[in-house]
């Protein structure tokens, strides 16, 4: 394979080498859907099914086998969908081990609604998965527990191989219609790595997961920075292929790249508009890093910031009308922000020696910054400053270094790295700082920024 | 290639640096200019075969006086066996220190003699910065020599300047002298 892909660099002169699922883009690759036949429900019945004082419960049995074939994609369905709904924080799940009590669930017209309601559960997902033709069929059903009825059933048939990436979507799935939250389970994290050695990083991906972790790039160089576009097909990411470091564009479902800015010092630390139409960068073109914008595919370049200091690492606002940024125009690295024609400079951050790599959320429900913020003459951690309340929120504790933070798609996690195992590794966690899981574990991998939720023609 | 040639600079760099060669072939520097290196206290009991020694004319520091020092040897052999030092910089600063003076005289110096060559000014810094800040930093520690070195009388056409922020750090260490040696201006002949 990598051999192919170098032979693929050399003739045809490609900047891009692509070494993604080739499937995802063929009709055969493609998960179907369709929902059941279901019984009447009563609205938006998720918004009474909170009891005061306590969360929303969730019981989710194992999925059921319905032929002996489909037994390993079952398991796989139904841990990734646990874990899914785990990370999710949104429901608390019942454990497991009290579902005996409710009895075996695999006839819905056996449901025994009292029972499940006696071991707490709110809400119950039944699923069973089975093979046919090939292919990989599971129907997932969403009870409520207290209203007896069936509220949303869904048929999903992929190739046996998507056992995964269907988890995924089931989870994504009832997220919506069980709570009418937007999950991130089928989101990708694009990443810089140096696990290929020789003094080189590629960018990579992953599934929001830390699965399947694939390279984007093979140029044996040094690849940093990615930045999705918004509508998850193409990254941009700067690259030392041809020396100095450029601007590039990789279509990642299209195996073509391009070049965005090049020429005249050094180009960096992208980042792409949430319209899709720009894209902020860091340039020294003027003999000094400022922040300029340019079209996505780098006309129409402008530039922003005026100052004889660094200006650096510009984040979108989700409205696509502000840009934070980082400046030592006072003598240390803090946090800044201005309108896009680069009016309206206003300083973020007053805490920390050293402060950098600000991220926009994207939520509608919060208006939150993280940056990495060095207290004292320590480590790095990350914190959030809230626009509301005006104030700033720790999130890690002096564990390693913890920089690079990025937003999930609504808002509610963050990925970013730590060297709190000794190297540079990529962790997700909650808006309010629990919840950590580390996804990388080998080399040093860094820069890490999460993807949109992807289109379901994907 | 250019990353397999930087790795052997590297280990180079590093194996002369450990066994104090790089004290050995520099004894003409001023010491102001030294302090950020930490120097060999002890002798390792066998000698690791460095280019230097490989290379007869590589253990000299008359190279100023020597042509071909540089004319007999690759630019892979030149930059495996620098005779340009490193500038060090603090902590977050770009600012040139009063040691790394002497060493960009004697840089100039060298440039001066050998007036064909071209040098890439590299800034790098260590790691408790932040990835995409330090690319930023180390563009203004390269600049920072560049300018001097220009200031000097050294044409600009002769200079290139480049950041690697904290993407190559000299030593892998996690200590204050490692990250002291790994703040630095690096300069790579890039012709002659």
């Amino acid at each position: 394979m990598r051999h192919l892909l170098r032979a693929f660099l050399v003739m045809g002169g490609v900047l891009v080498a692509l070494v993604l699922l080739q499937n995802r883009i063929h009709s055969a690759g493609r998960i179907q859907e369709e929902n059941l036949p279901q019984q009447p429900s009563s609205g938006d019945w998720y918004v009474n099914i909170a009891r005061p004082g306590r969360p929303v419960t969730m019981a989710i049995p194992d999925f059921e086998i319905g032929t002996s074939d489909a037994a390993e994609a079952g398991k796989t369905l139904s841990e990734v969908v646990w874990n899914d709904m785990e990370f999710a924080s949104i429901y608390r799940l019942i454990p497991k081990r009290l579902y005996s009590i409710a009895g075996n669930p695999a006839d819905a017209r056996k449901i025994d609604f009292y029972q499940w309601e006696s071991i707490g559960a709110d809400i119950l997902i039944r699923a069973v998965s089975e093979v046919q033709r090939d292919r990989l069929v599971t129907e997932v059903r969403i009870y409520a527990v207290l209203a007896q009825e069936m509220v949303f059933g869904k048929r999903y048939d992929g190739p046996l191989s998507a056992a995964r990436r269907m988890a995924h979507r089931i989870t994504d799935d009832i997220l919506l219609q069980a709570g009418n939250y937007r999950g991130i389970n089928q989101t990708k994290l694009a990443f810089a790595s140096d696990r290929r050695g020789e003094q080189s990083k590629e960018i990579y991906l992953m599934d929001y997961d830390g699965f399947d972790q694939k390279p984007l790039t093979a140029n044996k160089s040094l690849n940093l920075t990615p930045t999705w576009s918004p509508d998850g097909r193409a990254l941009a990411y700067i690259s030392y292929r041809t020396g100095q470091p450029s601007l590039y564009r990789a279509f990642i479902y299209e195996g073509r790249g391009d070049t965005i800015v090049s020429g005249g010092g050094m180009t960096f630390s992208p980042a792409w508009s949430p319209d899709g139409k720009l894209i902020a960068f860091t340039s020294t073109r003027d003999g000094n890093s400022e922040i300029y914008v340019s079209n996505a595919d780098g006309g129409d370049m402008r530039r922003l910031t005026h100052h004889g200091a660094i200006d650096t690492s510009p984040a979108w606002s989700p409205t696509g009308r502000e840009i934070a940024f980082t400046s030592d125009r006072t003598g240390a690295p803090q946090i800044y922000a201005m309108d896009t024609e680069g009016l309206n400079l206003r300083r973020i951050s007053f805490e920390g020696s050293y402060n950098d790599s600000a991220s926009w959320s994207p939520s509608r429900e919060y208006s939150e910054l993280s940056y990495a913020s060095r207290i004292e003459r320590g480590p790095f951690d990350i914190v959030i400053y809230d626009f509301q309340t005006k104030q700033t929120r720790q999130l890690t504790t002096g564990r390693g270094s913890n920089e690079s933070a990025d937003w999930s798609p609504n808002g509610l996690h963050l990925v970013f790295t730590s060297t709190r195992t000794g190297t540079s590794q990529i962790f997700l966690m909650n808006r309010d700082g629990s919840n950590p899981r580390q996804l990388t574990r080998e080399s040093n991998n860094t820069t890490p920024q999460w993807g949109p939720v992807p289109g379901q023609d994907s | 290639m250019r990353w397999i040639l930087r790795i052997l600079c590297l280990s180079a760099l590093s194996l002369s640096l450990g066994c104090g060669g790089k004290s050995e072939r520099a004894p003409a520097t001023t010491s102001g200019g030294a302090s950020n290196l930490p120097r060999a206290t002890t002798t390792t009991p066998s000698r690791p075969t460095s280019v230097a020694e490989t290379d007869p004319r590589g253990g000299e520091i008359s190279a100023v006086s020597d042509p071909d020092n540089i004319y007999g040897r690759t630019l892979d052999e030149i930059n495996a066996d620098s005779p340009l030092r490193d500038v060090p910089f603090d902590f977050d600063s770009a600012v040139l220190l009063e040691s790394a003076r002497p060493i960009l005289d004697r840089t100039a110096e060298w440039l001066q003699s050998y007036s064909t060559v071209t040098l890439l000014v590299e800034g790098h810094c260590d790691e408790r910065g932040t990835v995409e800040y330090n690319l930023a930093l180390g563009e203004r520690r390269a600049t920072a020599a560049y300018n001097y070195l220009v200031s000097l009388g050294i044409p600009a056409s002769r200079l290139k300047t480049i950041s690697y922020g904290k993407e190559f750090p000299l030593d892998p260490g996690h200590t204050e002298s490692a990250w002291a040696r790994n703040r630095r201006a690096h300069f790579e002949v890039t012709s002659k």
